[in-house]
């Protein structure tokens, strides 16, 4: 008889009991999902319960200025930052995210993506409204480009999702799909809760986040996945508005505070589609002691203001990923291309391959206490 | 009325025939390169009206030179050179104005239309009131009407040639290059009468040279490839639908229509997802029906089925032949393949299917709409086996619902929902509806599995049907059950996904309030008249009908372009014949004649619609109810023809200002009309109020035309 493991067994129990057949009318069935959270909409324009005073801000004579991000926002009274959700109110800077995610989800832990750090798992995801970018390509603009004013969103204060992560067994809170920067206080509070009962936290962001802010995150975030959307300030000013050397700056100082961190840079084409400078940055991580950081090329779709572009072709991918290799970082992958070989990880040293991948799932795994099956090889990662 | 010679009068006709063709080929290259619905399409058409109708205005200031031959010839070859000019800058400057790649802002759009319009329509409005007042000058009477109705032959003869005939057969610059050496041979003619013709001939002769070498040159080719840049163009086509191109990067093939990515090669997800979700609910599946979709590679997947056989369908003849060239995704012979609209065919099939897959893009026009509607659904169900399931996908992936996404799910639902027991949205890189009086299950990677299907993405690896099943019930969860109901005569869904489309943009429907509001301060600016508002209504009338005559056509028996074309044709041509006939069946015009013309024609859009409305493809045939429409338009037209005459009768003033006034007020009327109606009072309020709201604008203009003291 085929032996299954107990989570198999616990994912078949659930689906066997409810999902064989839908009931007549849609929306039957609901409870048979762990986690229930209401829909609160909250539009309250006043500041409520969903809003604490915000760190990382003065107050200077001609306004209050936020140093978070490199956006450096200088606010008069009633104005909101850039990313939309900091406002100021009787001459302080309050979050309004704070408690009032609108996107709650659970994700296996790679479809973030993180190879490296504890694979195979799933991770309990929020996301509130508000982003310090404004990226044509955004794949969540409706979250992202709005103001949690704007969206529906559900009540769940940093305790809250702690224990929904308990119940829903997810072994990470990943903070993503829209930019957890811009709801920083909200991220940190849970984090900091979250690491007490043992709960890691990944953090998946755009990596735009001035140093204080960002050292302060690091004592409670233990992996973080950064779009590094180009090489070039241009495309990053065109693109996203935004700048490049902050990006650079954070990438060094998660790595240096010991955060476990994996890279992604989607490659566009016609914009940062260039092998030139894909091998630019390389050369940079390399330079900058993150060779050992995983890089995800990742495939393009047409999405939001882009959509008069193409796909990224796979052979631009396997390219990249050459490139990075042959500048010497140790684990590039290829990303959004299902069942590709370079979704499978590759030991640095002996070459052999340690973890085959098919999808979300490991179907092969070499890789025993950190090390190499076959030759020994410490592999860079959180193994679990 | 004196006679006038065809010679005298071919610049008219070819004025006309010039605006319709040009016109009609403009509007499909800003439709490529901006983003073909609706509201673009309107903003386009209003943004044109409008600049003809102020160079109509302006053209008043242009009396002294009404018998100057130089000028008169001068408009014709400027009529030549502007498409061709327009449409080669255009296609260069496409990817050097606008950031590459990127979808263009309802607020561009409108900046670059009026900017790009500017000259083409400015000066055929302007030659408009110069040929007036040249004709005029030569009867020493006034010939505002005679050259509407003359200008009206002219865009039916354009509208025969360029939209029913040349579009099959040659590109845009083919056909501008044709326009051009039309408009110079009119130029020419002017010229040999002129006293000094060496110059004007030289001119003539080297733009006539440049026409050629486009016409037979690589031009069209050569600059399309400027809107893929990075890409290699392998090949690209103007079909009466639109235009398709397909491009290689790297090992990649690229689909376009009209500058939009169907697909790409290599994309597995896409393919699986718009098959597989739906196929693996049933245990064994004979016979499947696909619409469109086939360049994404999802016949292949239908295939893994091993006794399923497929129908696919394709409205566009030249998308299966590209589809055919370019990949083996159709080759196989269990695949047949069927030229034909999704609607015209389901309706006289009487195959039964397994399941329907629609891999149809988004309905955020009417024309696509159409194919998301109860009346289609229930003709889908009448083709489909007791348990079968129908498959269709909405707006892209994201994290997040939000309330207009939700809005739109909530239609499809309910409207899915009118037509089937049972409906579940499967979320993937799209939210699939899947609809079947049979059940449904949310356990796709487990039934792929069991029913022992090789793939690479829709399998236990990739989706994890627990989760699956958690996004799909926090979809539903937010969905509204009194939600409206999408259906052909009130197509509330394409006005959803506009709305959807001004979020990226943070803009709302205040533009088009703001462009009504510019219309208004015009005709307010051009002193406001009972005989202009007459006019203004009848044009509004009169395009507006036009409109819900050709929406009304698309969803009974789909997009046949050509025949489109023809009604066009036909409208052009009730125009013309009201125009000139007026005289002999009114000889002399009164104010109650002019008001007595607005309320038969406020009563006949309402009782027409109300024929329509009734008369479905169950009561008449297709070639009946085209007779009818076409009949109906002719009608129409013919009493907005006659009404311009009457109006030109009795608006006092000089010819200057009579003719610019009138035209003016027309074209303004009829953008209002094609804006409105198509955006905002067909949706919102479905095809019979409309058509009263449509009558009653007319009413009241004729009421007051028959009221108000002079």
């Amino acid at each position: 008889m085929k032996s299954i493991s107990k989570r198999a067994f616990i994912r078949y129990c659930i689906l066997g009991s409810g999902s064989c057949m839908l009931p007549p009318h849609i929306g039957v069935g609901r409870s048979r999902l762990d986690t229930d959270f209401s829909p609160v909409l909250s539009h309250q324009q006043d500041l409520g319960k969903w809003s604490t005073e915000a760190f990382f801000y003065s107050v200077l004579p001609d306004g209050i200025k936020c140093s978070k991000c490199p956006n450096e926002c200088l606010l008069g009274e009633g104005d909101s930052g850039i990313c939309r959700n900091r406002v100021v109110e009787k001459g302080k800077l309050y979050s309004i995210a704070y408690g009032n995610p609108c996107a709650v989800h659970i994700d296996p832990i790679e479809k973030k993506p993180f190879y490296h750090f504890i694979p195979s798992t799933r991770s309990f995801s929020i996301a509130a409204a508000g982003c310090t970018f404004r990226c044509l390509n955004c794949q969540n603009w409706e979250i992202s480009q709005v103001s949690p004013r704007e969206t529906q969103n559900y009540d769940l204060m940093p305790e809250r999702v702690v224990e929904e992560c308990e119940k829903a067994r997810c072994e990470s809170i990943a903070y993503t799909y829209s930019e957890p920067t811009s709801f920083y206080e909200y991220a940190f509070r849970t984090a900091t809760l979250a690491r007490k009962k043992k709960i890691k936290n990944v953090w998946k962001s755009n990596g735009y986040i001035n140093a204080p802010a960002l050292r302060q995150l690091c004592t409670v975030i233990d992996a973080a996945n950064i779009d590094l959307k180009s090489f070039d300030q241009d495309i990053y000013r065109r693109l996203s508005s935004g700048k490049l050397a902050p990006i650079l700056e954070a990438l060094k100082i998660f790595h240096g505070e010991g955060v476990w961190l994996e890279i992604t840079n989607l490659v566009i084409p016609s914009w940062t589609d260039s092998l030139e400078m894909i091998a630019r940055m390389c050369d940079w991580l390399v330079q900058n002691g993150l060779s050992e950081c995983p890089v995800h090329f990742t495939r393009f779709t047409p999405l939001y203001k882009l959509t008069h572009l193409p796909m990224t072709p796979v052979l631009t991918l396997e390219k990249a990923r050459e490139i990075a290799l042959k500048a010497g970082v140790r684990y590039a992958y290829v990303g959004n291309v299902p069942g590709h070989r370079a979704e499978n990880t590759f030991c640095h040293r002996c070459g052999k391959m340690i973890i085959e991948r098919k999808g979300f799932q490991i179907a092969v795994n070499h890789i025993v206490g950190g090390v190499c099956n076959f030759c020994k090889e410490r592999i860079p990662g959180v193994w679990g | 009325m004196k006679k006038l010679s065809l010679v005298r009068l071919l610049p008219v006709i070819v004025l006309g025939l010039s605006s319709i063709a040009t016109q009609i080929f403009l509007l499909r290259e800003f439709l490529s390169l901006f983003q073909g619905n609706e509201l673009v399409v309107g903003l386009i058409l209003s943004t044109w009206m409008m600049l003809t109708g102020l160079g109509a205005f302006l053209g008043r200031f242009a009396s002294r030179w009404a018998l100057n031959i130089y000028l008169s010839s001068l408009l014709l070859i400027l009529l030549a050179v502007l498409p061709l000019s327009t449409t080669i800058c255009l296609r260069v400057l496409r990817n050097e104005v606008f950031q590459i790649g990127l979808m263009i802002g309802l607020m561009e759009i409108f900046v670059s239309s009026f900017i790009i319009l500017l000259p083409i329509c400015m000066i055929s409005g302007f030659a408009f009131s110069h040929f007036v007042q040249r004709l005029s000058s030569q009867t020493e009477s006034n010939e505002t009407s005679r050259v509407y109705a003359w200008e009206a032959l002219g865009g039916v003869i354009g509208g025969a040639l360029f939209n029913i005939f040349l579009i099959s057969y040659a590109n845009t610059i083919q056909c501008f290059a044709l326009l051009g050496m039309i408009n110079l041979s009119a130029a020419l003619m002017l010229v040999l009468q002129s006293p000094r013709k060496i110059m004007g001939l030289g001119i003539i002769l080297f733009l006539f040279i440049g026409c050629g070498f486009a016409l037979f040159s690589d031009l069209d080719r050569t600059t399309r490839a400027k809107l893929f840049p990075d890409q290699t163009l392998l090949v690209t086509q103007d079909s009466p639908y639109g235009n398709l191109t397909v491009t290689q990067q790297e090992e990649q093939l690229n689909f376009y229509e009209n500058g939009v990515l169907l697909a790409s090669s290599n994309d597995a997800v896409r393919a699986e997802e718009s098959v597989h979700f739906a196929l693996v609910q049933r245990e064994r599946i004979e016979s499947v029906l696909m619409i469109s979709g086939a360049v994404t590679g999802s016949p292949k997947e239908v295939l893994k089925y091993s006794s399923a056989s497929l129908d696919y369908l394709e409205a566009n003849p030249w998308l299966i032949s590209l589809t055919e060239q370019y990949t083996e995704f159709l080759s196989d012979s269990r695949i047949l393949c069927i030229a034909e609209d999704a609607r015209l065919f389901i309706r006289k099939t009487t195959k039964r299917y397994d399941a329907i897959l629609l891999n149809l893009p988004e309905p955020a026009t009417a024309q696509m709409n159409r194919y998301y509607t109860k009346e289609f659904f229930l003709d889908l169900q009448r083709c489909m086996n007791s348990d079968a399931v129908l498959s269709l996908g909405l707006l892209p992936e994201t994290d997040y619902q939000s309330k207009q996404a939700s809005v739109i799910n909530s239609t499809m639902v309910q409207t899915l929902k009118s037509v089937f027991k049972n409906v579940v949205i499967v979320p993937g890189t799209r939210n699939y509806f899947l609809a079947s009086d049979g059940g449904l299950s949310l356990n796709i990677a487990g039934l792929a599995t069991k029913r022992g299907i090789q793939t690479t993405y829709v399998n236990e690896n990739y989706l994890d049907d627990y989760l699956l099943q958690r996004r799909s019930l926090q979809i539903l969860d937010r969905l509204s059950t009194s939600a409206s109901l999408n259906l052909d005569f009130q197509p509330i869904s394409y006005y959803q996904q506009v709305i959807h489309w001004l979020r990226y943009f943070s803009h709302t429907y205040w533009l088009m309030v703001l462009v009504a509001l510019a219309f208004t301060s015009l005709l307010l600016f051009l002193n406001f008249t009972k005989i202009s508002f007459g006019l203004l209504t009848g044009g509004f009338t009169a395009t507006s009908l036009e409109v819900l005559y050709l929406i009304l056509f698309q969803i009974l028996f789909g997009s046949m372009y050509q025949i489109i074309g023809m009604l066009v044709t036909v409208f052009m041509a009730g125009l013309a014949a009201g125009t000139l006939l007026c005289p002999k069946i009114v000889p002399h015009v009164t104010m109650k004649q002019y008001g007595a013309m607005q309320l038969l024609l406020g009563a006949f859009s309402i009782l027409s619609l109300i024929f329509l409305f009734y008369l479905g493809p169950e009561i008449a045939s297709g070639t009946l109810i085209f007779a009818i429409i076409a009949l109906f338009l002719f009608l129409i037209a013919f009493l907005v023809g006659m009404e311009f005459f009457t109006a030109s009768k009795l608006q006092f003033g000089s010819v200057p200002l009579v003719s610019s006034k009138l035209y003016t007020t027309d074209l303004v009327g009829s953008a209002l009309g094609a804006g409105l109606v198509a955006l905002l009072i067909l949706p919102l309020f479905g095809v019979l109020k409309t058509g009263i709201i449509i009558g009653a604008m007319s009413f009241v203009s004729g009421c007051v035309a028959l009221l108000k003291k002079r």
